[in-house]
């Protein structure tokens, strides 16, 4: 009787198993589902809500507009922000649950913007919020702000949860 | 009717103080004394000729030599005439009666002109600030309006020292 | 059954909530679902334009006109401009004022579609909303076309536009115009007159005439309530008065006149006015030749002061200008449409529901620009 030749373990290993480390599904898992805060606070608002809609569609990234911070990562400062509403914007960073990013979406939003001069206006929003990505443009085209939430992405991907650099 | 038929009709009424015809301007108005501003603007609506239904415009002004202007702009739709009418005070002095108990647009109205300018309206039911926060101190439309340092624990420092108000 | 004994409660609709008109907040105070009292809180968006209006030169100040009203920015660059030329005494070239009158009423036609489709969104339909901003696509490339800029778009200078149209421009309108208006039949065989849309807003909020006119309300919000009243023929400017148009009023068809079904209806009766001027001036654009802009670089107004009101989407907008004879103004001050619209809301929203309440902020076309300025 000849003997059977079994398969070998390691040529079928490929089409039975995928090697990978869990930091990078994790991090594959987190960044394809970013859901964001309609935080739309002046004219790049309409921009934002325009991303949104059928041209340019962030739904295929998997990004979806969500009513409140707390079933969000993402707040999307979009516009002027004024003294008055500082508070209430600090607030709502606070709501949102860890991990979470801020992107800086327009002139206004980064350093004052247009408004510069005026006395009601926060020079830039990373006065009372870290910021992970600034997206220049007064307002940014929705190509620009899609390109912004890809490099979120490319953030998050990078980013290490199990294995720490010192020990 | 034209405007000087009007301010016949109106002198005729009110006798000869406090109402004069500004005639020469582009615009001809009335300048009124703020004692009979609230008379005038009664006339003006009810009467059957007149029928200034809508107050379209109402402004706070500083002008030099510490003049503080309230700038009214009623239309008629019946005679298709929109007529200026200006109340001076001065800054030691900054009282104006109220006239929302005439046109109710005019309550939201007044209380910008205060928030912004400072004019004071006597009889007002609710005269806060409408624009800036609450605890906002000063009125930004004033030509000597000083900023603060900051508010609330952010800063109002700019880059560029040229775009500042203090100069 | 023993009675329960309920209290007020107070509710904040807060600065941030999922919709597309602004940063406005609400404080109610409500027993259950019916509102007892409204306070509504303005000043989140106050970027101190006025006071920035003082320390520019006339043409300067043409960018901040468009965040005025970001929606339909060339309406508030067309103001700025018709109120510094018509004291300025500065002319504009008549190939200049048909490009004028046709970008101002694509924007208004797409800021329209903004107003009926977040009104649709708000009342819970939401695909009529992509509807539109489908078609608001359209109208925003052809107006990038134009100047280069989707929103904001500055494109009137004082004494003419600044970009001519480019070839082929003008059949690409053509085009847009002949797809437009099978797709507005199709927004109302789908919206207006669907009887839960008719129950919704029928008979909500009813803004009687003199009350209208009390509260200083312009446009269609006045409109709505059965005043026939328009800038563009009562107090016209540029070349207006050569085009034959119609101007709808409010009627009452579903319920009362002046209610929020009405206001609706007209919006969309607005547009199909709109698509009738453009098509008018297109054909007297390619008749014109010229030029397109006058520049004049040092604009002095004389001393004085001047108010000057144009038709903009959301009704009159009024330029009051103080000037002293110098290149800098005195004053600007900038009246709008939703700051009366706002004011009235108090008034409207005592004993309605919580979800009338939507409805009466999303009929009244509401940005918050306009009310901060």
């Amino acid at each position: 009787m000849s003997e059977r030749e079994l398969p070998s373990l390691v040529d079928t290993l490929p089409d039975a198993a995928i090697f990978t480390s869990i930091d990078k599904i994790m991090n594959m898992a987190r960044s394809n589902s970013v859901w964001y805060v309609l935080s739309a606070l002046a004219c790049c608002g309409i921009e934002l809500m325009q991303a949104g809609g059928p041209r340019t569609d962030l739904d295929r990234m998997g990004s979806i507009p969500r009513g409140t911070p707390r079933q969000s990562d993402l707040l999307i400062v979009a516009g002027t922000l004024t003294y008055k509403m500082a508070d209430r914007l600090k607030l709502l960073y606070e709501q949102m649950a860890e991990p979470r990013y801020v992107i800086s979406m327009g002139s206004c939003a980064n350093c004052g913007g247009l408004f510069n001069m005026g006395y009601s206006v926060v020079k830039g929003v990373d006065a009372i919020l870290p910021v992970d990505v600034y997206i220049p443009g007064c307002p940014p085209r929705p190509e620009a702000l899609f390109d912004g939430i890809h490099q979120l992405q490319l953030k998050i991907k990078a980013e290490r949860t199990l294995v720490r650099k010192d020990g | 009717m034209d405007i000087q038929g009007l301010f016949d009709l109106v002198k005729r009424e009110f006798g000869d103080g406090g109402i004069e015809l500004l005639a020469d301007r582009p615009q001809p108005g009335l300048q009124v004394a703020r004692e009979k501003i609230v008379d005038l603007s009664r006339f003006l609506k009810e009467t059957p000729e007149l029928r200034f239904e809508m107050l379209t415009s109402l402004a706070g002004l500083d002008l030099p030599e510490g003049v503080l202007r309230t700038s009214y702009h009623l239309y008629s739709f019946k005679l298709d005439l929109l007529l200026p009418l200006h109340v001076d005070v001065t800054r030691e002095d900054p009282k104006t009666p109220t006239i929302s108990g005439v046109w109710p647009s005019a309550d939201w109205y007044e209380r910008e002109s205060w928030d912004l300018v400072g004019i004071v309206y006597e009889g007002h039911p609710d005269l806060r600030r409408i624009m800036l926060p609450e605890d906002w101190e000063g009125h930004p439309l004033r030509k000597d309006f000083v900023e603060k340092e900051s508010y609330h624990g952010i800063p109002t420092q700019r880059e560029r020292e040229w775009l500042s108000w203090q100069k | 059954m023993a009675e329960v004994k309920t209290d007020l409660m107070t509710l904040n609709m807060g600065p941030v909530h999922p919709s597309t008109h602004g940063v406005i907040r609400f404080v109610l105070q409500t027993d259950g679902e019916i509102i007892h009292r409204c306070v509504p809180d303005i000043g989140y968006l106050h970027r101190s334009i006025e006071k920035i209006a003082e320390n520019l030169e006339y043409y300067q100040f043409m960018p901040f006109t468009d965040r005025v009203d970001y929606v339909a920015a060339i309406n508030a660059n067309l103001g700025w401009a018709v109120a510094v030329e018509r004291f300025g005494g500065i002319e504009v070239p008549e190939r200049g004022e048909w490009l004028r009158i046709i970008s101002a009423e694509l924007v208004r036609i797409g800021s329209h579609l903004v107003a009926v489709g977040s009104n649709s969104g708000d009342m819970g339909a939401v695909t009529p909303f992509l509807h539109a901003l489908r078609e608001r696509e359209v109208t925003n490339d052809l107006i990038e076309e134009l100047c280069g800029a989707r929103l904001t778009h500055n494109y009137i200078r004082i004494g003419g536009v600044s970009f001519d149209a480019p070839t082929g421009w003008i059949d690409k309108c053509k085009r847009f115009l002949d797809n437009f208006e099978p797709a507005l039949d199709e927004f109302d065989r789908l919206l207006t007159f669907n009887k839960i849309f008719r129950h919704r807003l029928g008979n909500v909020a009813v803004i009687t005439e003199r009350d209208a006119k009390d509260f200083g309300l312009v446009g269609p919000n006045l409109r709505g309530s059965g005043v026939r009243w328009d800038c563009r023929k009562d107090d016209t400017y540029g070349l207006y008065p050569e085009m034959k148009f119609e101007v709808p009023v409010g009627e009452g068809l579903m319920g009362t006149v002046g209610d929020c079904w009405d206001r609706f209806w007209l919006r969309i009766q607005e547009m199909r006015q709109s698509v009738h001027i453009i098509r008018q001036a297109l054909d007297r654009l390619e008749a014109a030749t010229g030029s397109v802009w006058n520049e004049k670089r040092v604009i002095k107004l004389p001393e004085g002061e001047y108010y000057v009101r144009t038709e903009s989407a959301r009704g009159e907008m009024g330029y009051y200008i103080v000037s002293d004879g110098g290149k800098l103004p005195v004053r600007v001050k900038i009246r709008t449409g939703s700051f009366s619209a706002m004011s009235i809301i108090e008034k409207l929203a005592r004993g309605v529901m919580i979800a009338d309440l939507v409805a009466i902020i999303a009929s009244l076309d509401i940005v918050a620009p306009e009310i901060d300025r």
